[in-house]
């Protein structure tokens, strides 16, 4: 009979050779790849999330299963708006460790940007289940919360994430600052998004992010040079697309229309401009609906989150095609969204609302 | 106006919060439980009642390794948990009946700094003691002597529950005919404190009408099994045959020749035992032969949920739970089950449990014995396991509906229960039809059976198995795997609740490696190596 104690050295012999690490390691490049990654969090910088995916690549070329570089590697495709792969993806990492909350969280988010709400509460609810008291859990149902109108649920889970977070932990504390910030503002609570911002801008006085709320909360107050000001800050920290439109929305609104006509040519011909920014730049600036539409077209075929379910019913309402654009925004209506901007285009789509300029500017 | 950026911005906190897996034994075995206690089912157990084979004895265990004398609170059950047995009588995986428990705690003595006192007939203030106390004035009550009324003064921490039944979508409150009150039963303090226990432990049995019996408080832990061996990558003792036991020491049902990790200490149980007639989709109590005879079991635990979106939204429905763990058979989670995927595992439903399948049916311990030890496995799929996971003979009668792929722990009702003296730790391995895996008994072995199980010892009995080359496997192959520990450190109870007692804080007793007295009232010593 076989003695089972003298092999006992074998096993894990064996173990090891199958999940041993590779010869050369690939830390370095996760590090970095989830450093890109932290920063593209705060500048939204399509830039950061390509040399995020370069990094990864770099450590998956050293060990291709590796875990966590997959897990960045998928992140990078969300941030480049590759659903598709980042599904796949994060489905097979999530059939392979099932118990990862990163994970499913990120299959939440994936969901949500194909405009599957349904799926995407589903896989938020696991992460609330599995780890009960993880922060991630209360900042992937937050963002559910708001998107369905709940803004004071929304902030309640990002206090929640917010205590549980360790105080040394100074850049995850100001993002959260930042977006209960945000969801204070869009009750329309400004002193207190005024306090809670203060306080995120000391953790992070540099913060991209940071600058966009207080330059929201100064739009609020009416202090439009003030805000444009802050944006303009935003723009040089992180040129993005969307930076460029902020501004010269910010600019038009401070009386600067001829400094806002030229950061918004700037951004037809700004490379990485895609998404909703930039059909609302053709339906609204460029009075081209035309090419809006066929922008908006583009990118519902990939995506039907709610910025581009409202930016493709505002370009088919442009174009005059008010029957499917009432379609489209009933679609989004019927999550419940509170968006001020949503709800304009909305009322504009049914005709319950008119403006001046016939655009939600005056109104916001 | 919205944009993607938070929802992006949500992923990468997920940089954040990465799991750390936590590889554990039976008890403590999925990471979520490793960190809530409470909430851990050790075992669970249903078994035709020895003394009544109209009648299915159910044991839930949760709360793993109470060490017996860890005052002051000792180990209450959970408030906030809902703790469920579940019962399939169709094939489908799903729940027939369902027996929901719930904990309330009080405190009676908020002053006292223990959760239980007493002495004799109680002890007063001596003619020293210093004012404002006068002497006379009582100090420590009498011993407890019962749950409630006279002689439970000392019981400043005391439980009761409430325990219902949902069937046909009904829910019913079982109650006790007399309106008694379900009180826990406290963990045994001492002989001071509590000079009979039994007696005590005793009134928590309580009938709840309509045949069916309650029991809820600490007792032995039954489960037995040489965990440092086990878990230091399988190092069996040389003393305990190395991992494979001799002939006579694998027939020796009462003796151990490893130390048993579980001995001295305690566990948080649930027992009810119900009429059969009660459970069955008949309505009564179908041959073994029948069908209708084989019922699925599995229990859980559930905290209440913290919901994605809050009422009214149609999606967040109010006063929900979230599964923290469940249980059928022994062992899966721990054996079986990959440890990235043990929380998922544990709070899925078995109905869903085919996305578990390729566990299941090729399971890596299987061929970690064969890389390890050159002990040959069947090929899968191992179809030899499928009785585990689905209504198959020898457990179901022939024609019974197999079900979906879930992990319950099945019992064919109409198999009658063995006698003390023909009962083997084996069960069905030694040919006593009565024990695990048809169900599963207090007493039986189910380390050495699910080892010898995953190594292929059922094949030629549930399935036909072939071998890496295409060759005939036959399960009389497979070697008589065992860890040394073949019984409990204390006697079981042949009546209800079957399990054990609680052990005396004041004189527990955990055997190590090396020391005597390996199996209870013998002068052998475990092997330490």
């Amino acid at each position: 009979m076989q003695n089972l104690s003298k092999w006992a050295a074998g096993p894990m012999v064996l173990l090891l050779c199958a999940f041993g690490p590779p010869a050369k390691s690939p830390q370095t490049d996760i590090d970095q790849a989830a450093r890109l990654l932290r920063q593209a969090r705060d500048t939204q910088n399509p830039e950061d999330f390509r040399q995020a995916g370069a990094a990864a690549a770099k450590a998956l070329a050293i060990d291709s299963e590796n875990f966590e570089a997959q897990r960045y590697q998928a992140m990078a495709m969300l941030g480049r708006q590759d659903l598709t792969g980042a599904l796949a993806l994060t489905s097979k990492l999530n059939r392979r460790s099932s118990d990862d909350i990163g994970i499913w969280s990120m299959l939440s988010a994936i969901h949500a940007a194909a405009g599957d709400y349904t799926e995407a509460e589903r896989c938020a609810q696991w992460v609330l289940d599995l780890r009960r008291d993880s922060p991630l859990g209360f900042t992937t149902a937050a963002r559910l919360r708001e998107v369905h109108g709940d803004y004071d649920g929304a902030s309640e889970f990002y206090s929640e994430a917010l205590r549980r977070t360790p105080q040394s932990d100074a850049e995850e504390r100001s993002w959260l600052m930042v977006q209960s910030a945000r969801m204070l503002l869009r009750t329309k609570n400004r002193d207190a998004a005024a306090a809670t911002l203060q306080q995120a801008a000391k953790l992070m006085p540099n913060s991209v992010q940071v600058l966009e709320q207080e330059a929201e909360l100064a739009r609020m107050n009416g202090e439009f040079g003030q805000a444009a000001a802050l944006l303009g800050n935003a723009l040089r920290a992180s040129p993005t697309a969307e930076h460029l439109y902020s501004y010269a929305q910010a600019l038009d609104r401070a009386g600067r229309q001829d400094e806002a006509r030229a950061v918004y040519q700037k951004l037809g011909a700004e490379p990485s401009a895609v998404g909703s920014v930039l059909i609302l730049y053709y339906a609204d600036q460029e009075k081209n609906p035309e090419k809006a539409l066929v922008l908006a077209m583009k990118q519902i075929s990939v995506r039907q989150d709610t910025a581009t379910l409202d930016a493709y019913a505002w370009a088919l309402y442009r174009a005059g095609r008010l029957t499917e654009a009432r379609t489209q925004m009933d679609k989004l209506l019927a999550l419940g969204t509170r968006d001020p901007g949503y709800v304009c285009h909305a009322a504009l789509i049914t005709g319950a609302a008119q403006t001046r300029e016939g655009t939600c500017e005056s109104i916001q | 106006m919205q944009t993607l950026k938070p929802l992006l911005c949500t992923l990468i906190a997920s940089l954040m919060a990465m799991p750390s897996p936590i590889l554990a034994a039976s008890h403590r075995e999925a990471p979520i439980t490793a960190r809530d206690r409470t909430a851990d089912i050790t075992d669970f157990f249903a078994f035709v009642s020895y003394d009544d084979p109209t009648k299915v004895t159910i044991i839930l265990n949760v709360d793993p390794f109470l060490e017996p004398g860890n005052g002051p609170n000792y180990f209450p059950f959970d408030d906030n948990i809902l703790y469920q047995i579940h019962v399939d009588n169709n094939n489908t995986a799903t729940d027939g009946v369902v027996f929901n428990i719930q904990f309330t705690t009080e405190i009676r003595a908020p002053g006292v700094f223990t959760g239980f006192v007493g002495a004799g007939t109680g002890i007063s203030a001596p003619a020293s003691s210093p004012a404002p106390v006068a002497p006379g004035t009582p100090i420590v009550p009498a011993a407890i002597t019962a749950l409630d009324g006279a002689g439970s003064a000392g019981l400043s921490l005391r439980q009761h529950y409430t325990i219902s039944m949902t069937k046909n979508g009904a829910t019913t409150q079982l109650t006790n005919p007399s309106g008694l009150t379900l009180f826990a039963v406290p963990s045994n303090v001492g002989p001071r404190t509590m000079p009979n226990y039994p007696a005590l432990a005793a009134q928590g049995i309580y009938s709840l009408g309509n045949g069916i019996r309650s029991f809820a408080g600490t007792v032995d832990d039954p489960f037995y099994i040489d965990l440092g061996a086990a878990f230091d990558s399988l190092n069996f003792r040389m003393g305990a045959g190395g991992g494979v036991l001799t002939a006579s020491q694998d027939a020796a049902d009462n003796v151990n020749t490893s130390a048993d990790y579980v001995s001295g200490y305690n566990v948080n149980t649930i027992a009810i035992e119900v009429p059969i007639a009660m459970l069955t989709s008949t309505g009564g109590q179908p041959k073994a032969t029948d069908p209708a005879a084989t019922l699925g079991f599995w229990g859980t635990t559930s905290r209440p949920r913290i919901t994605v979106l809050r009422a009214p939204l149609p999606s967040a429905p109010t006063g929900s739970f979230s599964q923290i763990q469940r249980m059928g058979n022994p062992l899966i989670n721990e054996l079986i089950i990959g440890t990235g995927s043990k929380d998922f595992w544990s709070m899925s439903l078995p109905v869903n449990d085919s996305q578990f399948a390729s566990f299941d049916l090729d399971p890596l311990l299987a061929r970690v014995l064969n890389a390890v030890y050159g002990i040959d496995i069947p090929a899968p799929p191992r179809t030899d396991l499928l009785p585990l996971v689905t209504y198959a003979p020898p457990i179901a009668a022939a024609g019974t509906p197999a079900g979906p792929v879930a992990d319950l722990l099945r019992l064919n009702t109409g198999v009658p229960p063995t006698p003390m003296a023909s009962r083997k730790r084996l069960g069905v391995l030694a040919g006593d039809a009565a024990g695990f895996p048809n169900g599963r008994r207090v007493s039986d072995d189910v380390t050495d059976i699910a080892a010898r199980a995953v190594a292929g010892v059922l094949c030629g009995i549930t399935a036909p198995c072939k071998d890496s080359t295409g060759a005939a496997f036959l399960g009389t192959s497979v070697p008589r795997i065992g860890d040394g520990v073949n019984t409990n450190d204390v006697p079981y109870q042949e009546t209800f609740p079957y399990v054990a007692f609680a052990q005396s804080g004041y004189s527990r007793r955990h055997i190590d490696p090396g020391e005597p007295n390996c199996s209870a009232g013998s002068v052998t010593a475990c092997p330490a190596q």
